[in-house]
């Protein structure tokens, strides 16, 4: 932009004043559609908190009943260890899946990014369509596509979403199935930025091909996979669909995590507003885990610079 | 030793292929069984008399209709998402902003809501614009919820943008909006590419609020649609694989045409959440 | 040709039970009906099932009979058209018409959502066709004296579905219909991947240890708080007979959360004997079975305890109303009222296979031919001693199945004692 030689403080704040207002006027029609999608149904939900709602019916004002009932409530904090125990789990086998499948499609080559592109296949199907279809495969019986594999092997079909040792696991493998590519994609171009000349130097020392990974792939791809963990950890914490089309929160609870217990509080049993006290506490759950991954994105992009 | 492992190599790739296409391939197959056929033993792996009824059935309960408002829905909601995603995106690179800390908390907000948390209220305010049950409905919600992904991923993309390369074009005697249109959209395209098809995804996957918002057959999304062939009769798994078949499509339709944006957006970084 | 107003005439009266003068004041009103009904119910206005096809068969005729009127069906899924509904009487947008399930009709009367039937149904309709369907549903709409639905497709909702060809190889016809004689038939059932009896414990409507404890008779709820005691004697028998089925092989410990359709899906493909099933899809299990002989499934009530008659518990079923906001409440109460004519009646069991809602149609001669003879057995369920429906106003409806179910996965899955069992499912309802 060309300044006028001359200008005079008043005109530079009307420049300044101007700029501004284009500013918001820019940003406003994205905020305004924002604010009422998301935010303004999040106030009223929390609104609802502090309410006893059942079934439509708001019975008036309860203060923090909601949230301390839950506090006392030992089922809540069964479900609070699920979904620990479903995130976690998930992301144990979903991580070192990713990564080998991101060395594997960088070795391939061409042939790689046909790969890839078939493992995305599955983190482009909706939740409740991976829901029916596992429910269909899974179904226990000789005719079905994981009973025939059993019968093939002498064995007979296992109940794998009834039974309440085998139930999590199944739905934690399905779930992984469902997006660990995507966190190919991601530790992909992480992989892509770590220089050749290093493995050729550290073959030149005699490393071996465990030791070079130790030693410089595992720490040039830290923040890429810091990137994969946290948006899986976001994204497996708040898995519902797939518990709700699967298993319904069984076999006796094991499969109730607290985005399941949101869903029947709040759906099933219409208690409202404590399904809405859930949901807050989800919110600020969800919050500290991208406080988390902007931070870490802040030091990477600190790194790179 | 070097062949050993490169077939061991393709072996386990081949092995995660099947893996990641054998249910879905398994849905195209139950798809075509007729309705005594499907739970047969030993399972047909392929229809011995290969039947299309499942298709006709969802043809004659409307589903392509379903079909189309989905694709509608998600086509609106991601230009509706793109065009104020980037105008604000840049905005937020370029200008001074009031309040801009408190937007971008906001934006970040937005996509910590859980998502069934804000039904009913969602549902209470549409009705009160007048907005439920129309057409409308969807494609304004679902811009609402991509637009923050839109809006990070574009301002991050211009940030990297240099200032100089409009003024540049703004000296050659362009305006700053075709400086805009001409320059930095171009550079973007790979960004808005990626947004747009995570945007897609979100919209033609959606179950909640497509189940919440609308009531008329007329106006139902493709995966509501398809619940009903889980209905009062039990679950009709030849109609619903032939849906889960048709629900597919689209999806990995686009994703391969846009694939390339996609992985190459993530593979050199342009895009960092 | 037949003019368009005597044609009119005609089919209304036959609508009004066949009384041909009873009607007449009526029909003069129904002439000027004009407008639109909108309708709420889980069947599709496309769609191919046999259900389906009858309503769309009703509409027709309705608007035959009322040319100025517009008849949209918007199918809701089945489980959600409670609480779609009275979210939507609460935001002023609730549909003219409501399918929806008894247990839910306190709570939805509660609400204020439906409207008083007793000001909006015809004279020809409460003296011929009120009487002429079933007391024990069409009395369970009646809140304070006043009727606020219409119970529809008189029918059990979780009966026993059993495969004779099973039972045969244990040279019976059925099975017993007293527990202590059941749970060893079902025990013996059990062979090589076949179990004797399948129970759906995971659905948040229906809970088999209700139906079980209904074989102590309707005095198992309270009169005035519609409970039941959860962990009283008779509760306790239940959990009783409940180990004793898994002891002796019929029920499985692995198979805890099976919903109803995953029961249904594993029967077609021979996995039980025996199952608790839900009773209007006995068509849609026939079609469906592909590892034994379609005609070999029959339907059964639940065993008693002791020598009290086996059980027959009615509910949830559809229940029709009309919605307390609707515009147009005449023209959605005629429509309601064209449901039960005889002919709809007559079109329900030949086409869709239901029992029909007019008891005076069974004398129709077609309920004495074969192809009947299905319909003939869930009547028999209908008129049998054991027969009883939830309580009007049953407390916690939205908790008390999926507590119960969740009771039961535990008497199946784990070695806890009953009592603790029963007593943690009595302190999470507060019961």
């Amino acid at each position: 932009m060309q300044h006028p030689p001359l200008a005079s403080q008043h005109s530079l704040d009307v420049l300044a004043r101007r700029a501004r207002l284009v500013g918001s006027s820019l940003v406003g029609p994205a905020l305004l559609l924002v604010v009422a999608i998301n935010i303004l149904p999040a106030i009223y939900g929390f609104y609802l908190s502090l309410h006893e709602v059942f079934f439509f019916g708001n019975e008036g004002f309860a203060g923090l009943k909601n949230y301390t009932e839950l506090l006392r409530d030992s089922f809540a904090w069964q479900a609070i260890g699920r979904s620990l125990l479903f995130t976690f789990a998930s992301l144990a086998i979903a991580v070192p899946l990713a990564l080998l499948a991101a060395m594997g499609v960088r070795r391939l080559g061409r042939w790689g990014s046909v790969l890839l592109t078939v493992l995305l296949v599955p983190w482009a199907m909706s939740p409740i369509v991976v829901a029916l279809l596992w429910k269909w495969i899974l179904v226990p019986s000789p005719g079905g596509l994981v009973g025939a594999i059993f019968t093939a092997f002498g064995m007979p079909p296992q109940d794998l979403l009834t039974d309440p040792v085998l139930a999590m696991p199944t739905l934690i493998i399905v779930a992984v199935w469902r997006n660990f590519a995507f966190a190919t994609i991601i530790l992909i171009g992480g992989l892509g930025q770590i220089p050749r000349d290093l493995y050729k130097a550290a073959s030149v020392d005699g490393l071996d091909a465990w030791e070079s990974f130790c030693k410089i792939t595992l720490p040039l791809l830290a923040p890429s996979l810091l990137i994969v963990i946290s948006m899986l950890t976001i994204s497996y914490f708040n898995e519902v669909q797939l518990i709700i089309g699967l298993t319904g929160g069984g076999p006796i609870r094991q499969t109730s995590t607290l985005a399941y217990s949101l869903y029947h509080t709040g759906f099933v049993e219409l208690n409202q507003g404590k399904g809405n006290a859930i949901a807050v506490i989800m919110f600020l759950i969800n919050m500290g885990l991208i406080a988390v991954y902007i931070r870490i994105l802040g030091k990477q992009a600190g790194a790179a610079a | 030793m070097k062949i050993l492992s490169r077939t061991l190599l393709l072996l386990a790739c081949l092995l995660a292929a099947i893996v990641a296409l054998g249910p879905i391939l398994w849905a195209v197959s139950t798809s075509f069984k007729s309705t005594n056929r499907i739970f047969a033993v030993p399972p047909e792996i392929v229809p011995q008399i290969p039947t299309t009824q499942h298709y006709s059935k969802l043809a004659a309960e409307g589903v392509q209709w379903a079909f189309l408002n989905s694709t509608g829905y998600a086509v609106l909601a991601v230009l509706i998402a793109l065009i104020l995603g980037s105008i604000a995106g840049y905005a937020l690179t370029r200008y001074p902003v009031a309040g801009k800390p408190a937007i971008l908390l906001v934006f970040l907000g937005a996509m910590a809501v859980p998502g069934f948390a804000v039904l009913l209220p969602t549902q209470m305010l549409a009705t009160g614009l007048g907005l439920y049950n129309t057409w409308a409905i969807l494609p304004i919600i679902y811009a609402g919820h991509i637009l923050p992904f839109a809006v990070w991923v574009t301002r991050s993309h211009f940030a990297t943008i240099p200032r100089e390369l409009e003024q540049a074009a703004e000296i050659d005697g362009y305006s700053r909006a075709e400086a805009v249109w001409k320059i930095v959209l171009p550079g973007a395209k790979p960004a808005l590419l990626a947004a747009a098809t995570f945007g897609f995804l979100h919209c033609w996957n959606d179950y909640v609020t497509g189940s919440t918002m609308v009531d008329s057959p007329n106006l139902r999304t493709l995966q509501v649609a398809l619940i009903f062939f889980q209905g009062f009769h039990g679950r009709d798994w030849g109609a619903l694989m032939a849906g889960v078949v048709i629900a597919t499509i689209p999806p990995v339709l686009i994703f391969l045409l846009f694939r390339k944006f996609l992985i190459g957006g993530f593979a050199d970084g342009s895009i960092k959440g | 040709m037949k003019s368009k107003t005597f044609d009119r005439r005609t089919v209304l009266r036959a609508c009004a039970a066949g009384l041909a003068f009873a009607g007449l004041p009526r029909l003069a009103s129904s002439q000027a009906l004009s407008g639109t009904v909108r309708i709420w119910t889980f069947l599709g206005a496309d769609g191919q099932s046999p259900r389906e096809v009858v309503l769309r068969e009703i509409i027709e005729r309705f608007t035959r009979n009322h040319p100025d009127v517009d008849v949209v069906v918007e199918a809701q899924p089945f489980q959600e058209l409670e609480v779609k509904f009275v979210a939507a009487s609460a935001q002023n947008r609730a549909p003219d018409v409501i399918w929806m399930r008894d247990t839910f009709l306190g709570l939805v009367q509660q609400r204020g959502a439906l409207a008083n039937l007793d000001d909006l149904l015809s004279a020809e309709f409460k003296t011929n066709v009120l009487p002429d369907l079933y007391p024990v549903f069409a009395e369970k709409s009646v809140f304070d004296g006043k009727r606020s639905s219409l119970p529809l497709w008189p029918s059990p909702a979780q009966a026993i579905f059993y495969r004779k060809d099973a039972l045969a190889e244990l040279g019976l016809e059925a099975p017993p219909l007293t527990w202590d004689e059941f749970i060893p038939v079902a025990g013996r059932l059990t062979k090589g991947d076949r179990l004797g009896f399948g129970l759906p414990t995971n659905d948040n409507s229906v809970s088999a240890f209700i139906n079980i404890l209904s074989g102590f008779g309707p005095s198992i709820f309270d009169a005035t708080t519609g409970q039941f005691d959860v962990a009283g004697a008779e509760a306790k028998e239940v959990g009783n007979v409940v180990r004793q089925l898994v002891a002796n092989g019929a029920l499985s410990s692995t198979l805890l959360n099976a919903m109803g359709d995953d029961i249904q899906d594993q029967f077609a493909s021979g996995r039980f004997a025996i199952v608790q099933a839900f009773a209007p899809r006995f068509q849609q299990y026939k079609q469906i079975a592909a590892a034994y002989d379609g005609n070999d499934l029959a339907v059964s009530a639940w065993p008693g305890f002791g020598d009290r008659p086996p059980a027959v518990l009615l509910g949830p079923y559809w229940t029709v109303g009309v919605s307390a906001k609707s515009a147009n409440p005449a023209l959605a109460t005629a429509f309601v009222e064209s449901l039960y004519s005889r002919e709809a009646s007559m079109s329900w069991a030949k086409t869709a296979g239901l029992v029909p809602d007019r008891m005076s149609a069974l004398k129709d001669p077609y309920f004495g031919t074969p192809e009947a003879a299905d319909i003939h057995n869930f009547t028999e369920l209908l008129s049998a001693p054991g027969v009883m429906t939830f309580p009007q106003r049953m407390p916690d409806i939205t908790k008390v199945f999926p507590v119960m179910n969740t009771a039961l996965q535990e008497l199946i899955g784990t070695d806890e004692s009953v009592d603790a069992i029963l007593d943690r499912a009595k302190s999470t309802l507060g019961w």
